[in-house]
């Protein structure tokens, strides 16, 4: 790259030279000092700094453009390498299909009691290594519309016991339910996911449980900062949240989301999770942890598998879709072969236009510097 | 009216026309529209180890993801580089880089929950909105390089009819402000001309060095 560094040295300072100066000595008052209005002579103001100049000539771009290259399709390589090699497993149990299990929940009353269950039997192909992470997904939820977004008060979720008895309007219309202030308010937290999935393992008839595994599942910074009890003591949630009623559309208050104290209330990390508002209307979220036992044994064998589902959550009425999906991780995330292809993508177009380019200069560049100027 | 090639580019339109309009028109909506969509493809349905397929982290990507776009266009955009280009981009990214670390600290959450609703987030899932911003960006450099290099090729030399004949003075001066206007010596020196043919080197007002002092009275 031919670098051309210009220290402009214009030395004219007479008011009457060149283009630039003359329209500042107009003269004020008559036959008295004139006062110039013209800028200071310095570098700055007169525009003579100091200037780097870059021109891109073939011998930079070209080079520019393999190295890009080169450096992109490896590493698109690799992340989608990475990305197959990562297992995954859906299985969708709305029960839209007269065939499916759960298709007698589907149009059961969300507070029907004794809830409605089915079961799902599934066959692993693949043993699945490694630690298994358990989500559950919807479909066509929008937990990105604005308003729903805006439906929470993280003063009263952070603990403040002034917001948790007197809830933000943002919450409105589910702020306050018989004159008694909804603890946590809002649309979000109204709208909790709330089915209950269980593994089970078959193996010759017998139905081995599969440890599932609900803590740290949810944000270090949500759990510890973000979201906070009210003050008090901790094992007496019931009277911390006293005066206030549980969210509408709950079958439990939010002092009995679990039983052990630091899993319980506010800071319950399945809470925790639905809380933090997904970007798309098809999403999914981290429900349950299965850790791998050994090194030896895959966490997950392949073979017969049930999934025993208690089906609270209505998704019918807005033709939602619920599904659950059992994935390892890697240390690029989960499967995601966009980004993969993507780097492959733009990796591989700069290759080319490097190729296109060369060629242009090969036949063409060479044109200029055999003119000479005759003397 | 002693240097009239000064006025004759705005006569003619020619840094702002409809057909530059639209171009640049174009330019920013691909240039949002491949920020957003490469982030959304990329955070489709994802399964993050915390599940990074959040709100918060969607914004940020894409918010990150333009602002960068932004500073490479400005970086392929400046033509001579002053100490003051380089202190102003390098501020503006180091003041992005302060003011969401701010927003997004504890601190502020703690202070007005509802304004700073995205506490901690910076640590978390950077290396996946950064793989993110990284794409965005990088289509964008091939496209403009590419843009800059056919342009280099494609230019023709100036013509030198235009150039207004100094009558007075004896070598010759411009100001410094209207010499900016020009292009610098790029094209004399990569010929290489000037090394070669010095007798013949005449000053017309658009070619200006103090060493190559050899005028031509015109």
């Amino acid at each position: 790259m031919a670098v051309n560094y210009s220290a402009k040295e214009e030395v004219d300072g007479h008011p009457s030279g060149g283009g630039g100066g003359v329209a500042g000595g107009g003269a004020v008052g008559g036959g008295g000092a004139v006062k110039t209005r013209k800028p200071d002579n310095t570098a700055f103001k007169q525009q003579r700094l100091p200037a780097w100049q870059p021109i891109l000539t073939a011998g930079t771009v070209l080079p520019a453009f393999f190295v890009i290259g080169l450096i992109f399709i490896p590493i698109g390589i690799g992340i989608f390498v990475t990305s197959n090699n990562i297992r995954e497993y859906e299985i969708d149990y709305t029960g839209t299909e007269p065939s499916s299990p759960c298709n007698k929940c589907l149009n059961v009353s969300w507070d029907s009691t004794p809830p409605c269950t089915c079961t799902i039997d599934f066959t692993l192909e693949h043993s699945f290594e490694s630690n298994v992470f358990m989500y559950y997904g919807l479909s066509n939820f929008y937990q990105n519309h604005r308003r729903y977004v805006k439906s929470r008060d993280d003063s009263q979720l952070n603990g403040d016991n002034s917001s948790l008895l007197n809830p933000s309007k943002e919450c409105e219309p589910y702020r306050t339910n018989e004159d008694k202030p909804i603890a946590p308010c809002g649309a979000i937290a109204n709208s909790m996911f709330n089915d209950t999935l269980e593994l089970y393992r078959i193996d010759n008839d017998t139905r081995i449980p599969i440890t599932l595994i609900k803590k740290g599942i949810a944000w270090w910074t949500d759990k510890n900062v973000k979201f906070r009890n009210p003050s008090g003591d901790t094992n007496n949630l019931t009277a911390l949240f006293q005066g206030t009623t549980k969210p509408v559309n709950w079958p439990k208050p939010v002092y009995m989301l679990d039983s052990e104290p630091d899993n319980n209330g506010f800071i319950n990390e399945d809470f925790i999770v639905w809380m933090r508002t997904a970007a798309l209307p098809t999403f999914r979220k981290l429900y349950r942890l299965i850790e791998r036992k050994n090194n030896l044994q895959p966490t997950l064998q392949a073979g017969k598998y049930s999934l025993d589902i208690t089906y609270n959550y209505p998704v019918h009425s807005f033709d939602g879709r619920k599904r659950m999906i059992l994935s390892t991780i890697s240390w690029m995330g989960g499967k995601n072969p966009f980004l993969g292809i993507a780097y492959i993508t733009v990796g591989s177009i700069c290759f080319f236009l490097g190729v296109v380019l060369l060629i242009i200069h090969h036949k063409y560049g060479n044109r200029n510097t055999s003119a000479d100027i005759p003397n | 009216m002693e240097f009239p090639e000064l006025y004759v580019i705005g006569q003619r339109d020619e840094l702002f026309n409809y057909r530059i309009f639209g171009v640049t028109l174009l330019h920013g909506v691909s240039t949002s529209l491949a920020s957003f969509y490469i982030a959304l493809w990329a955070f489709e349905d994802r399964v993050g180890s915390k599940v990074v397929g959040d709100y918060e982290s969607f914004a940020i990507t894409v918010a990150t993801s333009s602002f960068l776009s932004v500073i490479v266009e400005i970086v392929m955009d400046i033509k001579f580089w002053t100490a003051l280009s380089f202190l102003v981009v390098t501020t503006s990214v180091l003041f992005f880089c302060l003011f969401s670390f701010l927003t997004q600290s504890i601190n502020a959450f703690k202070i007005a929950p509802a304004v700073f609703c995205f506490p901690g987030k910076m640590p978390q899932g950077s290396l996946q909105q950064g793989l993110a911003w990284e794409v965005a960006t990088a289509l964008m450099y091939p496209i403009s390089l590419q843009k800059i290099r056919l342009k280099t090729k494609r230019e023709p030399e100036p013509s030198v009819e235009l150039r207004a004949h100094i009558r007075r003075g004896s070598f010759c001066r411009r100001s410094s402000y209207a010499f900016s206007h020009h292009e610098g010596y790029a094209g004399l020196i990569t010929r290489g001309d000037s090394l070669r043919a010095k007798e013949s080197v005449y000053c017309p007002v658009g070619l200006f060095l103090k060493k190559h002092n050899k005028t031509k009275k015109l």
